[in-house]
């Protein structure tokens, strides 16, 4: 009886180390799920109606903050300046950054326009992964999409976006830092604040 | 019994791989594998000048590279720094890595900031011309939009794409891409012959050589024989260029066909029309890029300096 009992608990051990590394999941699985769960919600006829749009506006930001990790793309483009915020403002910061991507980037889609996202290969470095897709627009030209991943909280997590290989992070860099030279974080913080308002305000008239 | 014996030992070293294995795709991702040597710098501009190397024993990694990036925090406020690490592939040669401050990703190349010295009048036209395309342009776009059917629309531009033929051929040329060139020129005869250039049948078929999709230009020409931007420049009207693309701009102009037509008005007019004809998807970019950011200004010039760097590169 002892040695079947052993046996159970190895077997046990044996099926739980299994399942962990079920849970390790591929960054460009990911992303997949992420995108597809976003071109259905772009898809269903509920987008198409204005009445229901931002209903299934909000829950596309949902499933955009699951996939990005706006600490990790403020923290970038904000850059060496990044250690002089305190913790409440970098918070703040990343918040208002959240929003701001999502106000302008997501809510901009109009709807579905026949947009066909295709994987294009994949580059890895130590622990940081960029998985190169292609948009394939309705009249034939093809955009190229760019998602930088890091892992976090048992999944992979975007913290940079390159259209066209011009990075997002970079782009709001240069800006930023230009900003931080004469300008306090809070200002910069209630400049991005304001500019996420004036965006969601213009996609309520539309 | 011997049945039992088996099984738990094969179940035992199963676990046991199972386990090494996970622990070893954990090291894999995690930043911690064996650090070799820190390189600390103070700045990016002099990164290697004043950078330190600092050896760190393989044990407890990630202590001391807290206290010793306290320590660099200590003498150097804004210190930015690599580490140099091994992976736990022996096999694998040194990576640069960035690490625990996460501020660049694998890029660890420094970026030198655009040189604007003339900021202010750039800043100057560009909200001079942000006014004017939004207030101006945009609506009388949207009036050609309405008056004109797509197939006109997308015909003009495929003509436009089809006389611009000579600027893309020579740079070719003058970029050593002879394949390139091949394609160029089999592109417009193709096009020519089948439609007088008003439809583009031949960007269906597959290249000998990848193409860049915006073509080869004169801009992109300097660029290949390595000369830099200079400084950069809003142009009235033109909207963002730099010094060496404003050259460019000049030789891509005398190899527009366009240009000898007579008299200048007639010139100028189809120039214009062509132009004007091919920004639908220019403004609503324009707007996409402008709209998001904080400083639009630095936006448009980072966006525009980068986009000007990939295609010389492709």
């Amino acid at each position: 009886m002892r040695h079947f009992k052993l046996q159970a608990l190895i077997l046990i051990l044996f099926f739980l180390c299994l399942v962990q590394k079920a849970w390790a999941i591929e960054p460009r699985q990911a992303l997949e799920g992420g995108l597809n769960q976003v071109l259905d919600l772009i898809k269903s006829p509920a987008y198409a109606d204005p009445k229901t749009r931002s209903a299934q506006r909000e829950k596309i930001a949902v499933i955009v903050k699951q996939n990005f990790d706006f600490y990790e793309f403020s923290l970038r483009t904000v850059g060496p300046k990044w250690r002089q915020f305190t913790p409440a403002q970098q918070k703040d910061f990343s918040e208002a950054f959240g929003d701001l991507l999502i106000n302008t980037y997501v809510n901009k889609i109009d709807g579905y326009n026949g947009e066909q996202i295709s994987y294009a290969g994949e580059r890895s470095g130590k622990d940081r992964t960029e998985i190169m897709t292609v948009v394939a627009m309705k009249g034939g030209k093809k955009i190229p999409v760019a998602y930088r991943m890091l892992p976090k909280d048992g999944t992979w997590k975007v913290y940079d976006v390159l259209v066209e290989g011009i990075s997002l992070v970079k782009n709001y860099r240069s800006q930023f830092q230009d900003i931080l030279n004469s300008s306090t974080p809070e200002q910069l913080i209630e400049r991005i604040r304001s500019k996420a308002n004036e965006a969601k305000t213009s996609h309520a008239k539309s | 019994m011997l049945n039992h014996k088996v099984f738990s030992t094969f179940l035992i070293l199963t676990l046991l791989l199972t386990f090494s294995q996970a622990v070893w795709a954990k090291d894999k991702h995690s930043p911690n594998a064996k650090i070799q040597n820190v390189l600390f710098a103070p700045k990016a501009g002099d990164l290697f000048a004043k950078g330190a190397i600092v050896v760190i024993p393989k044990s407890d990694i990630q202590k001391t590279l807290t206290a010793n990036q306290k320590a660099v925090n200590a003498i150097f406020p804004q210190g930015s720094f690599i580490v140099r690490s091994r992976g736990m592939n022996s096999g694998d040669a040194p990576k640069d890595v960035s690490l625990t401050d996460d501020l660049d990703d694998y890029d660890t190349v420094v970026e030198t900031p655009v040189y604007d010295p003339w900021e202010k009048w750039n800043r100057f036209w560009f909200r001079f011309n942000d006014k004017f395309y939004l207030k101006v342009t945009k609506p009388v776009y949207r009036g050609w939009e309405y008056i004109t059917p797509k197939p006109v629309r997308t015909g003009l531009k495929n003509f436009l794409h089809n006389t611009l033929f000579p600027v893309r051929f020579i740079n070719n040329l003058l970029q050593f891409r002879f394949k390139g060139a091949g394609v160029e020129f089999s592109r417009f005869m193709m096009n020519t012959m089948c439609s007088a250039g008003f439809a583009d049948p031949a960007s269906k078929k597959k290249t000998i050589v990848p193409m860049d999709d915006i073509g080869e230009d004169f801009g992109q020409t300097l660029g290949a024989w390595g000369i830099g931007h200079g400084p950069y420049i809003v142009w009235p009207f033109l909207g963002p260029s730099s010094l060496r693309e404003t050259v460019g701009a000049v030789g891509d102009w005398f190899a527009n066909p366009a240009t000898y037509l007579e008299p200048w008005w007639v010139s100028w007019a189809t120039k214009l029309t062509l132009r004007f004809n091919a920004l639908d998807r220019v403004l609503p970019l324009y707007e996409d890029l402008t709209g998001a950011a904080i400083d639009p200004y630095i936006s448009m010039r980072d966006a525009y300096i980068n986009f000007r760097n990939n295609h010389v590169k492709k």
